[in-house]
């Protein structure tokens, strides 16, 4: 077992006012009773809004915050008195963080981490070269950092964290503000990563099901879900349906929908469309209007963390 | 041993990418030995020239230790506020050997930058009278003077972890080393209360004690200091270690 945790909880206390001469402070708890085991070789995407405790997890998993109670092991040690012994396995990505210097190239930090976990000199340029390759990074490696676009970067963030072939690889919403094609290639590169066992964190649901193989939701420190990716592809949640046209609406459309919305800048929408209902009302719609275009959405997340309960899935 | 090396080459480059900054440092230091040289040259006035060349060349002296002398705390207290020291916490290094190494890596480009023109302007004022026995026993202090100062830096950064901003904590250090520690103003200058109390501080073992050897050189003194250096140095580092260790355990991380 890669990782273990049993009932683990973190509370801080955090200022709730600043006073002139004082502050006041009151409990918050951060994650409750967290139970899941993580495998060799899986892929664990961890999901939840901002202030879900997606990185707190992660942060007790790498031993630089301690639990307030249960327990967590990482490589079957406890990793806050383990810390720098499990660091050699470990390749850690914070997308809100940076290992690179800034004033110099990303290749300077690669280099040190060549030192630092003791990477022989050829295996390190053919890593080097291959994980370039793969993130498609070999142009700007030797530019200062400060020059770098985020995306860049990121990739940058990637080769460093991965110089010394680490066996667990934490990747902290390393995604984030990225544009689509940089998000894209770094989703590619992850699904090559098949040997390797990784936890991902995002926002976004859909970007965890192509990159992991099952995911852990998270809401307000409770693991409210913990399925295979495939199971959760398979849920049937709410779509949303939105297109516009040239033409007002038919009456059969009005009919069939009377809370059809029209937003402000002209569209209309549908909400709430179940999956067997989805290929249906499209044709309805394309066949009773003009259709310029249309967008089918489903904000899965959203749903799953209005609906869920603890109780109901885990 | 090599990611020492390592550490060390990445300071250079980080020293070398602010070059031009530590040049404005060069002239802004030159303009302030200028000010000293005539403001002791008046002070002095009537004392033998001897006394006036002392008094000039120690406080250069100063000058190129307090340049040269890393400025741990801060970067200590941006790495805490920014949440940037989970990165160093999950490196297989202890975050003070980082800091270490990586800061004597700037301090030599600091040294080849701002370091020599002191070096020869406090040769000049001793008309380049030094004995070879001075120099060594003025380079060994020097030397354990920064790992004692660096490990204050460290013990003084800590509080970040609490406080988040150490602003006031360093402004009272600095007070600290303009009076107590003799790196502005000699403290055989100081009444006779205060030059004991002096003595006993640790910033006087990074500074001031290190500019009356070379004032003074003696072998006994020499001894004594480094005697006094080495009890501080191995004192701070458990100092620190120890409010690390707790710090780091009581920590938040700031941010995701």
């Amino acid at each position: 077992m890669i990782i273990e945790t049993k009932s683990l909880v973190k509370r801080y206390k955090k200022v709730k006012a600043t006073k002139l001469f004082h502050k006041e402070y009151r409990d918050f708890v951060a994650l409750q009773n967290i139970n899941f085991q993580l495998k060799q070789g899986e892929h664990l995407g961890l999901v939840g809004l901002n202030g879900s405790g997606k990185s707190t997890l992660i942060k007790l998993i790498l031993g630089i915050l301690q639990p307030s109670s249960g327990s967590v092991r990482t490589f079957d040690m406890d990793p806050l008195t383990n810390r720098q012994k499990n660091a050699q396995k470990i390749g850690v990505v914070f997308g809100q963080r940076s290992q690179l210097r800034w004033d110099l190239p990303a290749m300077d930090t690669f280099k040190l981490n060549r030192e630092i976990y003791q990477v022989p000199e050829e295996i390190f340029a053919k890593r080097v070269k291959n994980l370039a390759e793969m993130l498609d990074a070999t142009d700007f490696l030797l530019q200062p950092v400060r020059t770098l676009s985020l995306g860049q970067r990121m990739k940058a963030e990637f080769i460093a964290a991965l110089i010394h072939d680490p066996d667990l690889i934490i990747l902290d919403e390393p995604t984030i503000g990225l544009d689509v094609l940089s998000k894209n290639s770094i989703t590619q590169f992850l699904q090559k990563l098949t040997n390797k066992t990784i936890i991902f964190t995002s926002h976004d649901l859909d970007e965890v099901e192509k990159v992991c193989s099952r995911t852990l939701i998270l809401s307000h420190g409770q693991l409210v879900l913990d399925k295979s990716s495939k199971e959760l592809a398979k849920l049937d949640v709410p779509s949303t349906v939105t297109f516009t046209s040239k033409n007002s609406l038919s009456e059969a459309i009005t009919a069939k929908w009377p809370t059809i919305n029209r937003l402000e800048n002209g569209s209309y929408q549908l909400t709430g469309i179940m999956q067997e209902e989805l290929k249906s009302t499209l044709s309805m719609i394309t066949a009773s209007v003009e259709v310029d275009s249309i967008e089918v959405k489903n904000n899965k997340l959203e749903y799953l963390l209005g609906h869920l309960t603890k109780q109901e899935v885990c | 041993m090599k990611y020492r090396l390592m550490l060390v080459k990445i300071g250079i480059k980080k020293g070398l990418a602010s070059k031009y900054a530590l040049l404005f440092w060069l002239f802004s230091i030159l303009i302030s030995t200028t000010v000293q040289y005539f403001l002791w040259k008046a002070v002095l006035i009537g004392k033998p020239n001897r006394e006036f060349q002392e008094t000039i060349s120690y406080l250069v002296l100063m000058q190129i230790l307090t340049v040269l002398f890393p400025k741990t705390s801060y970067e200590l207290n941006d790495k805490v506020r920014s949440g940037d020291i989970a990165i160093d916490l999950l490196k297989p290094l202890s975050i003070s050997t980082q800091l270490l190494w990586e800061g004597i890596g700037y301090s030599l480009v600091k040294f080849a930058i701002i370091g020599v023109v002191d070096m020869l302007i406090f040769f000049w004022f001793l008309d380049f009278k030094i004995a070879f026995s001075t120099i060594l026993m003025v380079l060994v202090t020097a030397i354990l003077g920064y790992f004692l100062y660096f490990e204050l830096e460290l013990v003084l950064g800590t509080f970040s972890f609490y406080t988040y901003s150490i602003w006031g904590i360093t402004t009272f250090k600095e007070a600290i080393l303009l009076v107590l520690a003799g790196n502005a103003f000699p403290a055989n200058f100081y009444p006779s209360l205060l030059k004991k109390i002096a003595q006993y501080l640790p910033f006087q073992y990074s500074y001031g004690a290190i500019g009356t050897l070379a004032q003074h050189p003696a072998w006994n003194l020499f001894i004594k200091i480094v005697v006094i250096q080495l009890i501080y140095i191995v004192a701070f580092n458990l100092l620190f270690k120890l409010l690390f260790k707790h710090s780091a355990n009581a920590t938040v991380i700031q941010g995701g």
